[in-house]
């Protein structure tokens, strides 16, 4: 193994031309791979952050006013500022990077058998754009009264003025940060949606393509006609608050529900563009670990097409209770529900999926199936939220956390850690232990339930979001142990992710290393080497028949791969 | 593909945009009603977009797919700002 | 669909330039869509905002309208004058486009520098600052239009829009590496080229496929930048109505 392992180094090395400086290989790369890495390794660097903020507001829940090991007391104005740096970095700067970046990145050129994006040197920019993003935000902590405090949906006129928070700089680099972010997912965008267009290998027709990609293309798509409102409304956003006007506030003769509408136009598209990509790799999980073909297909392709044109027409169920327009509570609500039936026939073919077939829980699949499980929870809870009726009394408590938590952790966590740990082999070369990964699945998933199952009942409860201290309501005085509970759940879930990162970093190093196969799939990206050099594939894949056709009856194998060539003419091409 | 004769259309288009952008003056010096004046100059602008985009811009000899890009983002566009009526316009109007 | 079978780059109706180009456009629908959408909105409730629209020139406005309407005439003609490769009338006539858009910034700084010297600024009244905030935004993308445009117009100064006939020079124009037909890319993925790859086509000593952004003549980005250039001007066409001509 370990000989294979140098020999492989050795042709990989042989191949890029081995004299390639550190910096073009590991910086200022336009390999999509290395492109993907660099996503990767950010996006979890900011779980941290996102984590460490996530430990401070639990700190002062449960218990209030005293000093948080490693901070100290978490004032009023500083927990506003860990709930809006909380949101904003674990939406846009761990789910965008993680699994929208990296793993178009990194899933789609392999998989249609493409050497590459169709614009690397794009590709590269938007990385680097993205980059410094990241650095606008980070610094935001450290300049004069502190990050923004106006809530991750930045609402007016909280963040058109400074003088309701006393925050100027914070606001001005937490809108710059999302714009940047905003131009390096379009540039991302647009190459994956020409790379899925353009760049597909011979045969692999729009009813070859496996559904990762066709999840991953969705995701891209929603996020691509979503933005562009927002990158307007943060325009104006930005100049009320450095130019003075007045876009958003009432006594300039300003609107800020116009700002509330641009933000979930782009915010519940935005759900999609996270959860689209954790569903991808779950779709492609679940039929190499179950060893059959997937069931619908076309239904499931179908479904999410649905989805996304559904997408654009239910952001109001957000704003319920902002003093929208009461007429649009009924529409929105209707749409809400709709929406909830392509993802309910998307779940049930799941099911119909795993149904008989002679599943292994691996980690990958351990993480797939948390993934159903824990997303079911999220989904079913969003029914009590999308109509008007019922979302009145939950929208203001920690039932809505409760619920998106729900959702987004599935979808950025389970989602994400199944597919690094499904295509870790391909993308490091190397296995990560079993036995890591499986001790680090339970504690994640018993703590996650622990810490957020409890909160439904907080929140039913009538706990208020966003309050710093609940000692100072007598009703909340009966949540006490459970918040207490909630918040050493918290600490272990976030502590459990230790084993992850041990288990991540010795595998890199020192894992042992992976065939090109491990897991005996189908898609092209396991017909390359592992790790598969600059460029992919030796020669040209050409794909012969769909994704999913494992354990024919008629073959030896119980798996055939996209470029196996029909028996018939197998001696003439291979 | 004859070239001579799509620069002369070229060419045309251009004293087609021109005559309309002087057509919104001419309808300012006659002086008609406010909104049948809107009405014109609306029209005249998204004939003069069509027209660069259809003949400039090359719409007419472009594939599909194009077109499905850019029918997108106009149809959010108007659904958005048809969403968006009562919550921004009416409820000031009322005001 | 579409492409129903095939997948090679370029099969048959559209570059993957063009197709990035177009993407492009349809995410600015959306950016120009969302800032334009608040403005009609906001000026249907306000009808007393046509007080101030009746202070913008509608003269100057239209001749401002006709010069980018021109440009984009000359960027077409730049485009067509590729087919018949007569590089010294792309040059011209992208240095006209160039020159016409430098024109229309220097008539919109001069109004705008009449609204201040009348004391009217962004924050003036919402009014001006949808005028500002959407002109600007529109006069960014003039800006970026130039650049784009003076950049391939220097390309076309050095003849550099296309590789030298065959057996004049060292570029061989894109030939595919071996084994290699699914996208022609080879000149990103080939790290002897490396240098080219941040500063694209300054060395002519080095060999390789440097004329080419995959595989394709520089002269192919002309139709790329028109199709932007143009875009420009069609929001340009709605702006001008929407501002100057609803006093």
């Amino acid at each position: 193994m370990e000989g294979n392992r140098h020999q492989a180094r050795g042709n990989s090395a042989h191949h890029s031309h081995g004299d390639e400086k550190f910096i073009w290989k590991y910086v200022f790369s336009t390999d999509h791979k290395m492109i993907a890495k660099q996503y990767l390794f950010t996006g979890l660097f900011m779980a941290l952050v996102g984590a460490f903020t996530a430990y401070l507001m639990r700190w002062q829940l449960a218990y209030p006013n005293t000093a948080a090991p490693g901070w100290g007391v978490v004032t009023a104005d500083k927990f506003n500022m860990l709930v809006t740096m909380h949101g904003t970095i674990m939406v846009f700067f761990v789910g965008m990077p993680v699994l929208v970046a990296a793993l178009s990145n990194f899933v789609i050129p392999l998989q249609i058998g493409a050497r590459d994006m169709v614009f690397p040197r794009l590709n590269m920019l938007s990385y680097w754009v993205f980059v410094a993003s990241v650095v606008c935000l980070l610094a935001s902590f450290f300049v004069p009264a502190g990050a923004s405090a106006c809530g991750w949906t930045g609402y007016p006129p909280l963040s058109a003025s400074q003088e309701y928070t006393g925050i100027f700089w914070g606001v001005v680099l937490w809108i710059l940060a999302l714009a940047l972010e905003f131009a390096s997912f379009t540039m991302g965008g647009i190459n994956y949606l020409a790379t899925f267009m353009c760049a597909r290998a011979k045969g692999l027709t729009y009813s070859r393509v496996p559904l990762a990609t066709w999840f991953l293309v969705g995701a891209s798509l929603a996020f691509f006609f979503s933005v562009g409102p927002l990158i307007a409304g943060a325009i104006m956003l930005l100049l009320d608050n450095v130019a003075g006007t007045g876009f958003y506030l009432p006594q300039k003769g300003g609107e800020p529900l116009l700002w509330q509408h641009l933000f979930w136009f782009f915010g519940h598209p935005e759900v999609y563009v996270v959860f689209l990509p954790g569903l991808a790799a779950v779709l492609e999980i679940i039929p190499v670990f179950s060893r059959k073909p997937i069931f619908g297909y076309r239904t499931m392709v179908w479904s999410m097409a649905v989805a996304l044109a559904l997408s654009y027409v239910v952001w109001a169920h957000h704003m319920f209770i902002s003093g929208m327009d009461p007429r649009l509570a009924m529409p929105f609500s209707i749409t809400t529900i709709l929406i909830s039936v392509p993802f309910a026939i998307i779940i049930f073919c799941m099911l119909a999926s795993l149904r008989g077939g002679s599943i292994r829980l691996a980690t990958p699949m351990l993480w797939a199936v948390g993934f159903l499980v824990t997303f079911l929870i999220g989904g079913l809870t969003g029914i009590f939220l999308g109509s008007a009726a019922s979302n009145i009394y939950f929208h203001g408590t920690y039932f809505v956390v409760a619920h998106f938590h729900y959702t987004f952790f599935p979808a950025v966590f389970f989602g994400g850690f199944a597919a690094i740990h499904f295509w870790f082999p391909k993308m490091f070369g190397r296995m990560y232990s079993e036995r890591l990964g499986k001790i680090h699945f339970w504690l994640t998933f018993v703590f996650f339930n622990c810490t957020f199952w409890p909160i439904f009942q907080i929140g039913s409860g009538g706990m208020i979001r966003r309050i710093a201290d609940p000692s100072q309501y007598r009703i909340l005085d009966q949540f006490k142990t459970l918040n207490v509970f909630v918040t050493i759940s918290a600490f272990i879930l976030i502590a459990g992710q230790i084993v992850f990162v041990i288990n991540f970093f010795w595998s890199i190093f020192r894992g042992p290393a992976a065939e090109a196969n491990p897991f005996r799939a189908n898609t092209l990206e396991w017909s390359a080497a592992s790790p598969p050099p600059h460029g992919n594939f030796t020669a040209a894949p050409v794909v012969y028949r769909g994704p999913y056709e494992y354990s024919l009856p008629d073959r030896a194998e119980d798996f055939v791969p996209q470029n196996e060539p029909p028996l018939a003419q197998a001696e003439g091409t291979a | 593909m004859e070239p001579e004769k799509k620069g002369l259309g070229y060419f045309a288009i251009w004293v087609w945009l021109v005559a309309l952008t002087v057509g919104y003056l001419v309808e300012r010096f006659i002086g008609v009603p406010r909104h049948v004046a809107l009405a014109v100059i609306f029209g005249i602008a998204l004939v003069k977009a069509l027209l660069v985009a259809w003949n400039y811009m090359h719409l007419k000899h472009e594939s599909r797919i194009i077109f499905v890009i850019l029918l997108i983002p106009i149809l959010l566009f108007a659904i958005l700002v048809l969403l968006l009526l009562p919550d921004i316009t009416l409820v000031h109007r009322g005001n | 669909m579409i492409v129903q079978t095939a997948a090679v780059e370029n099969s048959g109706e559209i570059s993957t330039g063009k197709l990035g180009i177009w993407w492009l456009i349809g995410s600015e629908i959306m950016i120009f869509g969302g800032a334009i959408g608040s403005f009609i909105l906001l000026r249907l409730a306000h009808p007393d905002w046509a007080d101030n629209a009746g202070h913008l020139s509608v003269p100057i406005g239209s001749l401002n309208t006709l010069v980018l309407l021109t440009s984009s005439y000359t960027m077409v003609k730049a485009f067509e004058n590729v087919k018949k490769r007569d590089r010294k009338k792309i040059c011209r006539f992208l240095l006209a486009t160039a020159l016409m858009g430098l024109v229309f910034l220097g008539i919109k700084s001069f109004e705008y520098h009449g609204k201040f010297s009348h004391g009217i600024y962004p924050n003036t009244n919402l009014f001006w600052a949808f005028y500002f905030t959407l002109t600007g935004l529109h006069a960014l993308h003039v800006i970026a239009g130039i650049t784009a445009i003076l950049i391939l117009w220097t390309f076309g100064l050095r003849d550099r829009l296309w590789p030298p006939a065959p057996g004049t020079g060292t570029a061989s124009p894109g030939s595919p590496g071996p084994g290699i037909d699914i996208i022609d890319i080879s000149n990103f993925s080939d790290p002897s080229i490396r240098g080219g790859i941040i500063r694209p086509n300054v060395n002519m000593s080095i060999p390789g496929p440097r004329w080419s952004g995959g595989g394709r003549p520089i002269a192919d980005r002309i139709e790329l930048v028109g199709l932007y250039w143009h875009f420009v001007d069609v929001v340009w066409i709605f702006l001008f109505p929407l501002l100057y001509l609803t006093a």
